[in-house]
């Protein structure tokens, strides 16, 4: 290995995974999250398993079973080069640390080779998890030979590059215009908003059809016209030559595909070299320089505020102006509600209201309720509430300010942007749902409620595990305990209250009564908690 | 006044700061000097409440900063050592935070950030994120804000570092006129030369201990050297 490049490995394995492993609370997040992987894994993969078996028993007459590999293929070159985009472009460009290599003497590729370790760990495991299950699958239907088993392995390993480096050209290439914006943290956050889009995109086309037998009928059909495979290489021409590989595998011939894909692979990677030399520098230089504009004097006079009122002023202004802040708690808040209603009602919202219409007042409060939970549950914000000071953290203590003051400001700025996802999610279900005002309102209510008992649920997490020692924002949002802890109390105690509701069938006013008394409750508990606990916290570090 | 009266400090087994007592009078300029790793910022964290003491107790104009902490904050300015704190801030929006937290009114507070901020040379950056300021920009940013709040106590940490020989030259101005006030100006820096010229008085400190507190003539007096204050330090901190 070139001697710079296996230099900047090593020093960003020790600064992103050194101390990975030291800290039991982190083993136990990685544990936890390797099960959650292997769940959502194993839901995924029995649902692709099953269009499988369908597609191989109706394709097998005519012998066209091959479709199936080379809808694979295109499948996992669309999801691995979606994610590339994101992955890359926080790696690449808006993590803190990108100008503290820039002064070396090594190439932009070395560097980037380097820079790529992290996400791409990322995108074998999502290639791990939509490629194997089906390769390893269609391989045992089709009763086929090791050889078959040891090409589908050698392209687990190469066909992820292809999607990555084509991913990494396009981020490259776009960013040395972003840089030349006036405005660079916008660019990065529009560039992010971009991603997030593509994943609804990628989403509803996933949503199209969810029938097992529909898709594997589309297919069927598609084949018979010699359309599918043909569509696969027309959009992605290497996925007829990992097809034909895995199809040919017993003979001499896939040798020669083989040699193809591998090809490939090398000239995506060549791309990466040329894109890396030929624009990461533009793209990566100045990033983080002022703006160039002369302050005008505008906004030098302001009203005094009050203490609260000028720190949640300062915890938007951070959220809004740090771009992994703002697309994790605000652009992704706005996104989940769309992305939800995709997922529950793609395309057919005439059954949403119908299903809302056979429930009874009762059911229909739990249902609110429920909603409410998992769309706000769903925003990361109040589990950065203190986190996401970091080294800034410091001036807390030197400042008069009392933690009453800090919490109730922390609180107040995380509950105001979570009202955004609670907006979103109301305007949509509004027509969507056919609510009358009643309904309507008392969805708001609880909204409300939710959104006070969940953003004290993440703030008590941030404390219990918090991590004020990250090097870049990103940190904040991967392997932390404190995302889980969250979402075990917020699940736990919202189960309860739901399960509770359900069990005794009350009418709505008498579920409303008990809801409201019972997140009070809650509330009051949480809040002692955390009172609690920043008493017994060392106050530099807040770990106990 | 600043009153450091038996502090102890100690990290495991390792003692940082070994039952020091200091007394920063008013109407001074006082530095703080020591070898890195002395303990000088430890006791300066000590001081302003980012760190806890052990024993011992800490007041500043008579307030405890133990258990009377808003009160004693509210007494003093501090200027960190690394000024990266609120980077995503921009320098306008760090100055009315820290006009509001220290209750500056507005029109008292527009007129400092004016007068500061041009006079370090700023002011044209104000609009910018802090993250894109250099070091001394920051230094000189963190410098203005504890101006606008112009408390009787200054601390200040390494405050020259990064600075510009203009904007060094005029924070010693500042410095000497506070002092002359009355006011109390705390600060702690590795240019000796800079303390020579400014200094009523200094405190030495080495391994956690105090070696010397007292003004320069005394110190030249008790040492017995007519050498300057970079050999007397020399001298005194040779095996640390």
């Amino acid at each position: 290995m070139h001697k710079p490049i296996s230099a900047l490995i090593r020093i960003q394995l020790k600064m992103q995974y050194a101390n990975v492993f030291k800290k039991p609370s982190v083993v136990i997040g990685l544990i936890a999250g390797l099960f959650a992987l292997l769940f959502l894994g194993l839901i995924f993969g029995g649902f692709m398993l099953q269009v499988i078996e369908a597609m191989y028993t109706l394709l097998e007459p005519s012998g066209n079973t091959n479709i199936i590999l080379g809808t694979l293929f295109l499948m996992h070159f669309l999801i691995v080069f979606i994610f590339s985009l994101a992955l890359i472009m926080n790696t690449f460009y808006f993590t803190e640390d990108i100008t503290s290599f820039l002064h070396f003497p090594v190439q932009s590729f070395q560097l980037l080779v380097a820079k790529s370790l992290n996400p791409l760990l990322y995108v074998y495991l999502i290639s791990a998890a939509a490629y194997l299950p089906v390769s390893i699958y269609y391989g045992l239907l089709s009763g086929a030979g090791a050889m078959y088993f040891l090409y589908a392995l050698l392209l687990f390993l190469l066909i992820p590059l292809i999607p990555y480096s084509l991913a990494a050209v396009i981020v490259m290439f776009a960013m040395q215009f972003i840089n030349k914006g006036k405005n660079k943290d916008r660019s990065k956050v529009i560039g992010g908003i971009v991603g997030f889009l593509l994943l609804i995109l990628l989403n509803v086309v996933l949503r199209m059809q969810q029938d097992p037998e529909k898709i594997a009928q589309l297919l069927a059909s598609s084949s018979e016209k010699g359309g599918l495979l043909q569509v696969a290489t027309l959009y992605y021409p290497p996925a007829a030559l990992m097809t034909n590989l895995l199809t040919f595998s017993a003979s001499w011939q896939a040798l020669l595909y083989f040699v193809a894909v591998l090809l490939t692979a090398f000239l995506a990677t060549l791309l990466f070299y040329v894109a890396a030399q030929k624009f990461y520098l533009k793209g990566a230089l100045g990033l983080n320089t002022g703006s160039g504009k002369i302050f005008s004097g505008k906004g030098v006079s302001q009203k005094q505020r009050s203490i609260i009122h000028a720190y949640r002023t300062k915890e938007i202004q951070t959220i809004f102006r740090t771009p992994t802040f703002f697309l994790q708690c605000v652009a992704g808040a706005l996104v989940m509600p769309a992305l939800l209603v995709v997922i529950f009602f793609m395309g057919d919202f005439s059954t949403a209201a119908d299903l809302v219409k056979d429930i009874d007042g009762s059911m229909l409060f739990v249902v609110i309720l429920a909603t409410n939970i998992f769309s706000i549950g769903l925003n990361p914000i109040s589990i950065v509430s203190f986190s996401k000071d970091g080294q800034s953290w410091e001036a807390h203590l030197f400042l008069p300010l009392r933690m009453r003051q800090i919490v109730l400001a922390k609180l107040q700025a995380a509950f105001l942007i979570n009202l955004l996802p609670i907006i979103v999610l109301f305007l949509v279900a509004i027509p969507v749902l056919q609510m009358n005002v009643g309904e309507a309102l008392l969805w708001l209510f609880l909204a409300l409620l939710v959104n006070a008992a969940v953003t004290i649920v993440g703030m008590l997490s941030d404390l219990l595990y918090p991590k004020l020692g990250w090097t870049e924002e990103t940190e904040l949002f991967q392997n932390r305990l404190a995302s889980l802890i969250a979402l075990v109390i917020s699940a736990g105690s919202m189960s309860f209250l739901i399960a509770f509701l359900f069990a005794l069938k009350l009418q709505m006013l008498a579920s409303l009564i008990v809801t409201v008394l019972y997140m009070c409750g809650l509330i009051a508990l949480l809040l002692y908690i955390i009172s609690r606990l920043l008493k017994s916290a060392d106050r530099t570090t807040l770990t106990r | 006044m600043i009153q450091i009266d038996h502090v102890h400090k100690q990290y495991g087994n390792k003692i940082a700061v070994n039952d020091i007592s200091l007394t920063v009078p008013s109407g001074k300029i006082f530095a703080f000097l020591g070898p890195n790793g002395a303990g000088k910022s430890t006791t300066i964290k000590m001081v302003t409440g980012i760190l806890p003491v052990d024993t011992g107790s800490i007041t500043i104009n008579g307030k405890d900063i133990a258990s009377d902490t808003i009160a004693a904050k509210q007494e003093f300015g501090y200027v960190p050592d690394s000024p990266d704190l609120f980077l995503r801030l921009n320098g306008l929006d760090y100055l009315h935070f820290i006009g509001d937290i220290y209750g500056i009114d507005r029109d008292v507070r527009t007129e400092r950030i004016e007068q500061y901020a041009k006079m370090f040379s700023i002011y044209e950056a104000l609009g910018d994120q802090i993250k894109t300021y250099s070091h001394g920009m920051r230094q000189k940013l963190f410098i203005t804000g504890m101006l606008v709040q112009q408390p009787s106590v200054w601390i200040l940490d390494e405050p020259m570092t990064g600075l510009d020989p203009k904007s060094s030259y005029q924070l010693k101005e500042l410095m000497r006129q506070h002092a002359a006030n009355g006011n109390t100006v705390f600060f702690s820096s590795h240019v000796l030369e800079v303390v020579e010229q400014l200094c009523d008085e200094v405190a030495i400190i080495r391994k956690g201990e105090l070696l010397f507190q007292g003004t320069l003539p005394k110190m030249r007096e008790r040492f017995q050297s007519d050498e300057s204050l970079e050999h007397i330090f020399l001298e005194l901190t040779q095996d640390a």
